[in-house]
C-alpha cells in the first residue's frame, strides 16, 4: 500500500514537474517545421534554399549596402532603401538607377537621407519615407521629384512627425505609419490632407490595473509607465486594397492584422480559432543566450494568391501563411551561414517563380531564396485553389503530402476536397488523422445516414417480427397452460 | 470442527453484488439514508470503492483515447496514460485529504475512510454517464453536441449533489455547515496545491543549485 502510494505520488509529482518545464518549439538553421493538431511540432522538408546572396560588390556602381531598411518589388524592378540612396534594380539585380540626389522644389540640390519605407505604384510613382527629415518624397518614374510632403495638413500630434512606412492605394490615398503616433495608421489623401486614423488599436487593461490606478496618487501615476496602444511595425497592401499589418508587441493576441477599408481587422483565425502569430509555443526560460519569448513580427508581404509571409525578429524566421491562416512553411533562422540571418529587416516576394528577397541590415546583404519542390507544390496548390481549380490543387497537395506525410495543410485540403466530391469514407479517414472535427463531422453525418438507410428497414422489420413472435409465443403458452386463450379473451 | 478461515465463494460473490451493484443503486434512490448507513451500519466497502476508483481511472483514459473523432479534445497519440490516471487519482486524494483536514478542524465526525467512500460513491452516476458519453460520441455529430454536453453536465451535477449529501451525512453537518465546509475544502485544496507546487519548485531549484556546485567542482579540480 505504502509502496503504491509512493508510486502514485511520484506520478503526481512527475506530472507537476512536466507542467513546470517549458515547452519549446525550436528548429535549427533553415529547418522547416509544421505545427498544429495539439501535438508537438513536426519537422518538415526544407522549403526555401538560397539562390544567391548579393552584397554591394555584386551590384555595379553601388558602394555599400549600409543601413538597409526596406525593399519594394514591382513587376520589373526591385527598389532598395539604403542609408543615402534608393537603388533601383531589375529582377536579375542589374542596377537600373541609383537615386541619391535630386532637385528639391526650389531647384536646390538635395540628398536622400536615411529613407525607410518605400512604395511604388503601378504607374511607377515612387514614395519614400524619410523619418529624419520628417517628410515623404514622391518621385515620378523618371526619378524627378513631384512632391515633398511634410506634416499632413490637419494632423495634430505632440511628437515630431517621423513617417516610417507607407502604402498607397489605387485612389492615391497614402497610409503612413509614423513612429510615436499611437492612435493608428495615418490616412492621408493625395493632397497631403490628413483624413483619419486608420486601424486604431485598442488598449486592454485588466480590472486589477484599473483598480490600482484608481487608488494611486498623482505622484505614483506619474512614475508609472503609460499604457499605450501598440504600434504597427509594417504594412503592405494587396491588389484589392486590403492592408496587411504586423504588430511588434508580444502582448496583443492578434499581431498580424488584415485591415479592410474601415480599418477593421478581418484576419481569419484558422479552424481551431488560433490567430496567426508566428511561433505558438515558445520557451519561457530565462537562460542566457537563448532566444526566448514569442515571435516579434517586424515585416510582412503578401502575394496575389492570398498568401502572406511575416518576419519574426526573435528567431529570424519567416512564416508563410495561406489565406485561411494555416502555416504553410517556415524558413530562415539566426546565424552567419547563407540562408540564415543576423538582422533581417525586410522580406519581399520576387516575381512569378515565388522567389523571396530578404534584406539583412547587419550582414549588408540581400539574399534571394528560391522554393524547393516541396514549397513549390504547396504554393502551386494554394494558387490553383484561389484560381478555382480544385482538382489541380489536390494533385499538387498530394505531391506535397508524398514529400511530407506530416503536412497537415495538405491532408486538410485533400480531405475537404474529398468531402465536397462525395467520397465521405476517404475524407473521414484523412480528416480523422488530423482531428479536423468540423468537416469530419459533416462527412460522418453522410456515412451515418448511409448506414441508417441500409439497416433501418431491416431493423424495423426485425423488431416487428420479434414483437409479433413474442406475443404469439405467449398466447400459445397460455393456451397450452390454461386451455383456450381465445375463449377467455 | 468448524473451519474458521475457509474462503466461501458464494458469500464473497454476494458481498460483491451487494457492494458493487445494490448499494450504489440504493444510494442513488435514498442518498441520505445510504450515506448514514455507510457511517452507522458499516455498509459499502473500501475494496469496492477502490474498484470504482480504478474504473474511473480507466474510464478517463478511455475517454481520452477512444472518444469519437468528432468530439475528442486532445490528440490521443500524445496522451500519457500514467499522467491521465495519476490526474484522476490525485484529484480524489487531494479532495479527501482537504476535506478530512477541514473536518478535523471543524469537528466533523467523518473519518478519512468514510470521506473516501463518499467521494467515490458520489461519482457512481457520473461514471455511467461518462461511459454513455463515450458510447454516444461515436454515433453523434457536431450538430447533436448538445446531447453529449447535457450527458456530461448531468453527470457533474449528480456528482456534486450526491457528494454534498454524502459529506453532510457523514460529518453530521446541517445545510449551511455543509456549504461552509465545502468552501473551506476548496480553500484547503488551493493551499495544498500551492504547497506542492512550492515544494516542486524548491526541489528543482535545489537540483539546479547542486548541478552548479558539481559543475564548479568539476571545472575547478579536474
Amino acid at each position: 500500500m505504502r509502496e503504491n502510494m509512493k508510486k502514485c505520488l511520484l506520478y503526481v509529482l512527475a506530472g507537476l514537474m512536466m507542467l513546470a518545464t517549458p515547452f519549446t518549439v525550436s528548429a535549427e538553421g533553415t529547418a522547416n517545421y509544421g505545427f498544429g493538431c495539439g501535438g508537438p511540432y513536426r519537422k518538415a522538408p526544407v522549403a526555401y534554399e538560397v539562390e544567391k546572396v548579393y552584397h554591394a560588390s555584386d551590384l555595379e556602381g553601388v558602394e555599400n549596402l549600409n543601413e538597409l531598411e526596406s525593399m519594394f518589388v514591382t513587376d520589373d524592378s526591385i527598389y532598395v532603401a539604403t542609408l543615402n540612396a534608393v537603388l533601383v534594380l531589375d529582377h536579375d539585380f542589374n542596377v537600373k538607377h541609383i537615386l541619391s540626389e535630386y532637385k528639391d522644389e526650389n531647384g536646390n540640390d538635395a540628398k536622400i537621407n536615411g529613407p525607410q519605407g518605400i512604395f511604388v505604384t503601378e504607374e511607377g510613382t515612387l514614395y519614400i519615407c524619410e523619418p529624419n527629415s520628417s517628410h515623404v518624397l514622391i518621385f515620378d518614374k523618371n526619378y524627378q521629384l513631384l512632391r515633398n510632403y511634410g506634416v499632413p495638413a490637419g494632423l495634430d500630434i505632440a511628437v515630431v512627425y517621423k513617417p516610417s512606412q507607407i502604402v498607397v492605394d489605387s485612389l492615391n490615398r497614402m497610409y503612413i505609419i509614423a513612429s510615436g503616433v499611437y492612435e493608428g495608421i495615418l490616412e492621408v489623401n493625395a493632397d497631403n490632407k490628413f483624413q483619419r486614423y486608420f486601424g486604431s488599436t485598442t488598449v486592454s487593461i485588466s480590472p486589477l490595473e484599473v483598480f490600482f490606478r484608481m487608488i494611486a496618487t498623482e505622484a505614483q501615476l506619474s512614475k508609472q509607465a503609460l499604457i499605450l496602444p501598440t504600434e504597427y511595425s509594417s504594412m503592405t497592401i494587396n491588389k484589392k486594397g486590403f492592408i496587411y499589418t504586423t504588430i511588434r508587441s508580444s502582448e496583443v493576441e492578434n499581431p498580424i492584422r488584415l485591415l479592410n477599408v474601415n480599418g477593421k481587422d478581418i484576419m481569419p483565425e484558422d479552424w481551431q480559432e488560433n490567430h496567426p502569430m508566428g511561433d505558438w509555443a515558445y520557451s519561457i526560460s530565462q537562460k542566457a543566450n537563448s532566444e526566448t519569448g514569442p515571435s516579434n513580427l517586424s515585416y510582412i508581404d503578401c502575394n496575389e494568391y492570398g498568401m502572406y509571409m511575416v518576419l519574426d525578429r526573435t528567431r529570424n524566421r519567416i512564416f508563410t501563411y495561406d489565406s485561411a491562416s494555416n502555416v504553410l512553411f517556415v524558413f530562415g533562422g539566426s546565424g552567419d551561414k547563407d540562408g540564415c540571418f543576423r538582422n533581417p529587416v525586410s522580406i519581399r516576394w520576387l516575381g512569378e517563380n515565388n522567389r523571396v528577397l530578404i534584406a539583412d541590415k547587419l550582414a549588408q546583404s540581400i539574399t534571394v531564396m528560391k522554393p524547393t519542390n516541396y514549397a513549390n507544390a504547396i504554393i502551386d496548390a494554394v494558387r490553383l485553389e484561389t484560381e478555382g481549380d480544385r482538382q489541380g490543387a489536390v494533385v499538387r497537395w498530394q505531391e506535397a503530402l508524398n514529400m511530407n506525410s506530416n503536412c497537415y495543410v495538405a491532408i486538410d485540403a485533400i480531405g475537404r476536397e474529398l468531402y465536397w466530391e462525395g467520397q465521405y469514407e476517404e475524407s473521414q479517414e484523412l480528416l480523422g488523422q488530423i482531428y479536423r472535427s468540423d468537416y469530419y463531422s459533416m462527412a460522418f453525418e453522410k456515412t451515418r445516414e448511409k448506414v441508417i438507410r441500409a439497416y433501418a428497414p431491416a431493423a424495423v422489420v426485425g423488431l416487428v417480427v420479434l414483437i409479433v413472435a413474442v406475443k404469439v409465443i405467449r398466447r400459445v403458452r397460455r393456451s397450452r397452460k390454461g386451455g383456450n386463450a381465445y375463449a377467455k379473451g | 470442527m468448524q473451519k474458521v478461515s475457509s474462503f466461501d465463494l458464494k458469500k464473497w460473490w454476494d458481498g460483491v453484488v451487494e457492494e458493487v451493484i445494490r448499494f450504489p443503486l440504493y444510494m442513488m434512490g435514498k442518498p441520505f439514508k445510504a450515506f448514514s448507513d455507510i457511517k452507522y451500519e458499516g455498509r459499502g466497502s473500501v475494496p469496492a470503492c477502490v474498484f470504482f476508483m480504478v474504473m474511473l481511472m480507466l474510464l478517463s483514459v478511455l475517454r481520452q483515447s477512444y472518444t469519437g473523432t468528432v468530439f475528442i479534445e486532445t490528440d490521443p497519440r500524445y496522451m500519457n496514460i500514467w499522467t491521465v490516471m495519476a490526474g484522476v487519482l490525485a484529484q480524489t486524494i487531494l479532495l479527501v485529504v482537504a476535506n478530512w483536514s477541514v473536518s478535523v478542524l471543524t469537528n466533523g465526525s467523518g473519518s478519512a475512510k468514510e470521506i473516501f467512500m463518499v467521494a467515490i460513491y458520489a461519482q457512481y452516476p457520473y461514471m455511467w454517464l461518462s461511459a454513455l458519453y463515450l458510447a454516444l460520441s461515436h454515433v453523434l455529430s457536431l450538430n447533436e453536441q448538445a446531447l453529449l454536453s447535457f450527458c456530461l453536465a448531468l453527470g457533474v451535477v449528480c456528482m456534486l449533489f450526491y457528494g454534498f449529501i454524502g459529506l453532510v451525512s457523514v460529518h453530521g453537518f446541517g445545510f449551511f455547515q455543509g456549504i461552509a465546509s465545502v468552501v473551506l475544502t476548496l480553500i484547503a485544496l488551493l493551499i495544498i496545491i500551492f504547497i506542492i507546487l512550492l515544494l516542486v519548485m524548491m526541489v528543482s531549484e535545489l537540483g539546479a543549485f547542486l548541478g552548479t556546485v558539481w559543475d564548479e567542482i568539476v571545472l575547478h579540480y579536474f
